[in-house]
């Protein structure tokens, strides 16, 4: 077992057994990579800032369920994902165009800002463009995809990790990647052409 | 259409994961299947792409609203008991071993832990020493739980410094790793605001020795483990031409001087 896993375990059976401030300190040691996994998926900080928040208190209430067999990490990033794909239904309902909008809002900001202060290269410039590119690219893939392909590369997590994180098979979590890393290149190319 | 049974290789092959003998077969076929040579091309693209990705920021006010919102909800150990905590943990195992390097880093673990110890004294007398200070704050001076914001920043990054600076080693430890990325983290949502409260002191020192820190703990908390690995003498010879640890005692002297006066 990792040192981390293992200092984890300690602060959950700490936990379990009625101390509080033991939870408050595995809060405080995810409390930015789950704010950041929740970006990941649904594309809004306000939004991530409630999914995380709901995270880490549906996983207190559930603290008593989580078996010690698995990484509190996982499981804790396994109610995330989950909040995050309901969220994501949720806003499926509203007009498809609004995310594009806002996020090509944003930067539009964002660039005038900068050429305004006059210190941003053409390089971060072209950067900001192909970020944006990318994470126009991500929110096309499906909830599964997106969460396979942002928890590998933004949250370095193994295959193993992904399934147990989905609740799927490793090999349903690798199938997962590889049609995302397609689709990210068509959608990709897509968007270089249309240019 | 039907695909070529080499292709659920070529994704473990990009995320380098696939096995010594798989690569074998797959570096093999591949001068033979046109089809497998452009899904890689492909796979290679994005995985790049995916690699050099970095997220837009968040907001700052978003971010501290959402930590404080967290940490109201659930109260973490107190500062010091975590690390007293990760101390014990580091020194416990540091007295099983016996080689030299070992030892030294022992005795700067006892080092630590008097430092720790010393901070548990200091605090009651400042609360005590403040009180008279209340009535009397304006726009420009520092009120009582502005010194004491101020103070707690201070010692908790001190510990950040020594930690760095006493190190023997060059190459940091996985745990040294976990306990200043955790600390710097901690405290850089602090930064902006001792660093607007503390123009009080009207003490350029104390000023730029702010900024260096924010810079030390931007370098830590902002990079990965491996990246610390490779800048960390980098940052500890910062700290130690800056002269940091002597500077943040200068800081702590002149809030206690700052009361004292005040009183
Ligand atoms: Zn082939």
């Amino acid at each position: 077992m990792s040192r981390t896993a293992e200092s984890d375990l300690k602060l959950v059976q700490s936990a379990k057994a009625g101390n509080k401030t033991a939870f408050g300190t595995l809060v405080k040691k995810y409390q930015q990579k789950v704010f950041y996994l929740a970006f990941d998926l649904v594309h809004d900080y306000d939004d991530a800032k409630d999914i995380a928040q709901e995270a880490f208190i549906k996983s207190f209430e559930k603290l008593q369920q989580f078996e010690e067999r698995a990484q509190f990490s996982t499981w804790l990033y396994r109610i995330a994902v989950n909040l995050a794909m309901d969220q994501y239904r949720r806003r499926k309902r509203r007009p498809h165009e609004s995310l594009d909008d806002n996020i090509h809002e944003i930067e539009r900001q964002k660039n005038v800002e900068q050429m305004a202060e006059g210190q941003r290269s053409d390089m971060e410039l072209q950067n900001s463009a192909q970020r944006q590119q990318i994470d126009k690219a991500l929110m096309n893939l499906s909830p599964n995809q997106r969460a396979a392909t942002v928890l590998k590369y933004f949250h370095q997590q193994s295959s193993k990790e992904i399934a147990h994180v989905l609740g799927c098979s490793e090999s349903t979590a690798r199938i997962h990647l590889f049609r995302a890393m397609k689709n990210l290149r068509k959608h990709l190319k897509g968007i270089q052409e249309s240019l | 259409m039907k695909s070529c049974p080499f292709e659920n290789l070529l994704l473990p092959y990009v995320q380098r994961e696939l096995s010594k003998s798989d690569r074998f077969r797959l570096l093999s076929h591949l001068p033979t299947c046109q089809d497998c040579n452009q899904t890689l091309a492909d796979l290679q693209t994005v995985d790049s792409s995916l690699r050099r990705h970095q997220r837009e920021k968040a907001p700052h006010d978003l971010y501290v609203s959402y930590v404080e919102g967290l940490e109201t909800r659930f109260r973490p150990e107190p500062f010091l008991k975590i690390r007293w905590r990760q101390l014990t943990e580091l020194a416990g195992k540091l007295f099983l071993s016996s080689s030299p390097s070992f030892r030294l880093a022992r005795a700067f673990a006892i080092l630590l832990v008097g430092v720790l110890l010393g901070r548990q004294l200091f605090y009651p007398s400042t609360t005590s020493k403040i009180n008279a200070f209340d009535s009397q704050q304006t726009a420009t001076t520092l009120t009582k739980d502005d010194i004491q914001f101020i103070a707690d920043y201070v010692v908790q990054s001190e510990l950040l410094l020594l930690t760095i600076a006493n190190s023997s080693a060059d190459e940091p430890t996985d745990d040294l790793i976990y306990l200043n990325k955790d600390i710097a983290q901690t405290l850089l949502y602090k930064t902006a605001k001792v660093q607007r409260k503390a123009i009080a002191l009207e003490d350029d020192v104390i000023i730029i020795f702010l900024n260096r820190l924010e810079l030390v703990l931007l370098e830590i908390s902002n990079r990965d483990d491996e990246e610390i690995r490779t800048t960390f003498r980098d940052i500890k010879n910062m700290i130690k031409e800056s002269d940091m640890v002597q500077k943040s005692r200068r800081l702590q002297h002149r809030l206690e001087t700052t009361l004292a006066e005040s009183a």
